[in-house]
């Protein structure tokens, strides 16, 4: 399915800024991480550091993503 | 109520206004410092998801007020390009007595390190431009 990537801070050089248009064979939030780390070893340091949302909700592991939707792609924080 | 900022924190406005139960207002400002890990700093970008990190920031203000006793918690995170010395984020506790102000303030500025999708970059005066690693959300998958 196509989505759209919204990559937030130390994201945004590895994979771009948003949105980043993908076409991808997964079917929920865990399995769009595994498919992004097997397609951009940059994102090795952030291996199970992202958490995933879209619009202002933060997805769970198993969370159905819907063709077309934006997910943003947070990494570990560093506000104050 | 607005958390983030794209403008100079502007403290005399957060300062203005009382209430007649606190007897105790204690203000916490972080700022952006000229060093970092041996490196010359010489400013600092931030930036954040919107949506999370007001509603993330509201749920602090709200919990503070919920765990500790005291009156009023107020937050304030700026965004955008900051030079050395500016403000990059405000706390605003107040209380009856100042033990529970001490005690708020500390929580909430490290609870936003930990949950609060906000990001720093920080420009060296070598030229570089680096993203510090921050704390992993516990909804990390």
């Amino acid at each position: 399915m196509k989505l759209l990537l919204a990559p937030y801070g130390p994201l945004i050089p590895v994979l771009g800024t948003a949105p980043v248009c993908v076409d991808t064979p997964a079917r929920n939030a865990t399995e769009l991480l595994d498919w992004l780390h097997a397609q951009y070893p940059g994102l090795a340091p952030w291996r199970q550091r992202i958490a995933c949302a879209v619009g202002d909700t933060l997805l769970s592991a198993d969370a159905t993503l819907a063709e077309g939707a934006e997910v943003a792609l947070i990494p570990p924080v560093s506000g104050g | 109520m607005k958390h983030l900022c794209e403008h100079p924190i502007a403290l005399t406005e957060l300062l203005q206004g009382s209430d007649h139960q606190s007897g105790a207002g204690l203000l916490f400002t972080g700022t952006v410092r000229n060093h970092h890990a041996g490196r010359a700093v010489r400013g600092m970008s931030y930036t954040a998801h919107h949506a999370l990190a007001e509603a993330a920031l509201e749920t602090i203000c709200r919990d503070a007020e919920t765990r500790f006793d005291i009156v009023s918690c107020r937050i304030i995170h700026r965004l955008g390009e900051l030079q050395l010395g500016d403000i990059s984020v405000a706390i605003l506790v107040h209380s009856a007595h100042r033990e529970a102000a001490y005690e708020a303030s500390r929580w909430a500025i490290e609870t936003l390190k930990q949950k609060v999708p906000i990001w720093k970059q920080e420009h060296y005066v070598d030229g570089a431009d680096v993203y510090l690693d921050g704390t992993t959300l516990d909804q990390a998958l």
